[in-house]
């Protein structure tokens, strides 16, 4: 498989042959591979790719959030879908990971993610999906997560949390493609610049504020046990990335707190396909949801 | 329903390591090593499991193979029964016929202390090095011989790392700057000393090589 990967890179021209060019391969726990080519140490190409998944819809959403978030999300390069091996190539961006204590705490030393975030929010509004997409509707995001969660250990806690109530809150607002899985682990800093990567669930969920709530989830010190992010309990760090995100967005942030236990079922939702540590770990956040009031 | 995810297991991710390389159509061999038994699940059944000794003891025309996956199979060899080990399943590839496995990094400080601690002077004066290691598949007649470390290990690969210095060292300090806030500041300086000198790869154990036979 890795000659024809080469193969295809090279007739691309999206990797040499020379001596000075290296080629590390990364394995994931799903159908996919990614390759990381760098030159004289450099790495200059990332590469995603499979023989068993089609990747034709991950690149037009990688093509459509560089699109939308230039300064973000990393340049698309382009997309081969040719004998049952599917391409998705990318320029490599060399990120540092983001140091949750200063990011929580709003250090200045973590400024350049901060306004990187600030950027990130504001600009959602105007995000595009790839044209020819299906627009997120929430309320069909709505129905399949009811038929999903009927089945589920989880659904005595997360159905009444999804009822019309819920409908009637979700049609009230814009719709505005979310990340999917913003969260630490996606971020990271080339030099002063905030980096946001794996936009593989990019307008999945079309309800704002999922992404705020993932990242507040991932910085969350309760988060590894299970705990849930709970808007009574935020440090000044937090309260200050969710008055300018809300703001960013255009979401009162009433709406914000009063979705977030949509958010955690939305999340675990897109989750189904995902690994099990972070299934677990968001069963036992909607274990602890509060019960729902009568709308 | 929540998705099973083809590679979560972590010996199906070391199944896809060993059909990585591109091999041509023709019989896989597996020739027992430490990890023979479970590598052979990674051709869901259609290799065939031999030993180094039955290859010995048969004629070079008693048939060849498109793939020879060697796991394990040269630790413990002296050097020479390395090359011989090499000599006799290359002659056996097919053209274009890719062999593949892994050996113990004769470099790692874990091995290299266990050889200390077993008086195992093999492994202290001959040790299988990446360098080493090439000399040998293309003394062997073999081609585009590529050596990897394996991250974090074979027992669990999440990626392969090419052995190259320039594309090694790198490697390890970009990991190790993504991952500062998880070490405390003596835990960080060490590791950053480490990898900064260079040696972040005497801290793998394993190196996973392919190489194939010319057309």
């Amino acid at each position: 498989m890795l000659n024809r990967v080469m193969g295809q890179l090279q007739q691309h021209g999206w990797a040499g042959a020379g001596p000075d060019e290296a080629t590390s391969i990364f394995f994931t726990r799903g159908a996919a591979l990614w390759l990381l080519l760098s030159r004289r140490g450099e790495p200059h190409t990332h590469v995603k790719f499979s023989d068993r998944a089609c990747l034709c819809a991950e690149a037009a959403l990688c093509a459509a959030a560089h699109a939308s978030y230039p300064s973000l999300a990393p340049p698309y390069l382009g997309h081969v879908h040719e004998e049952g091996l599917d391409l998705l190539v990318c320029r490599a961006v060399n990120a540092v990971a983001l140091d949750p204590d200063r990011l929580r705490d709003g250090g200045t030393a973590m400024q350049a993610a901060a306004n990187g975030l600030q950027h990130y929010f504001a600009a959602m509004p105007a995000a595009q999906l790839p044209a020819g997409a299906v627009a997120p509707d929430a309320q069909a995001l709505l129905a399949d997560m009811r038929r999903y969660y009927a089945d589920h250990p989880l659904a005595s806690v997360a159905l009444p949390w999804l009822d019309d109530g819920m409908a009637r809150r979700l049609a009230s607002l814009p719709p505005m493609p979310q990340h999917g899985d913003l969260v630490l682990n996606n971020l990271g800093l080339h030099g002063h610049r905030l980096v946001i990567f794996d936009w593989e669930d990019f307008g999945a969920v079309g309800v704002p504020g999922l992404d705020l709530y993932t990242l507040l989830l991932s910085l969350w010190p309760g988060f590894g046990r299970g705990e849930g992010a709970d808007c009574n309990r935020l440090t000044a760090g937090h309260g200050e990335l969710v008055a300018r995100a809300c703001t960013g967005m255009g979401l009162p942030r009433d709406d914000f707190t009063a979705l977030m236990p949509f958010h955690a079922l939305a999340f675990r939702y897109l989750k189904r396909n995902y690994g099990a540590q972070v299934r677990d770990r968001m069963d036992q956040v909607i274990t602890r949801l509060p019960t729902r009031t009568a709308a | 329903m929540d998705i099973h995810h083809p590679y979560a297991d972590d010996a199906a991710r070391l199944g896809l390591l060993f059909r990585l390389p591109t091999a041509p159509a023709g019989p896989i061999w597996v020739v027992a090593g430490a990890a023979g038994g479970s590598v052979g699940q990674a051709w869901a059944g259609t290799a065939e499991r031999h030993t180094l000794a039955k290859l010995e003891a048969e004629s070079a025309a008693a048939g060849r193979c498109g793939t020879v996956a060697l796991p394990g199979t040269l630790d413990g060899l002296t050097p020479d029964q390395a090359r011989r080990a090499l000599d006799l399943v290359a002659a056996r590839l097919l053209p274009g016929g890719v062999l593949v496995g892994h050996v113990r990094h004769g470099l790692s400080l874990r091995i290299l202390a266990q050889a200390v601690r077993t008086g195992d002077h093999r492994a202290l004066f001959a040790p299988m090095t990446s360098r080493r290691l090439v000399q040998r598949l293309t003394g062997a007649g073999l081609q585009q011989p590529k050596v990897h470390y394996v991250l974090p290990s074979l027992d669990a690969p999440m990626a392969v790392l090419p052995t190259q210095p320039e594309v090694a060292d790198p490697h390890f300090l970009r990991e190790l700057a993504a991952s500062r806030h998880s070490h405390g500041l003596a835990g960080y300086g060490l590791r950053w000393c480490v990898a900064r000198a260079g040696l972040s790869g005497c801290l793998q154990d394993t190196l996973f090589f392919w190489a194939q036979k010319p057309c």
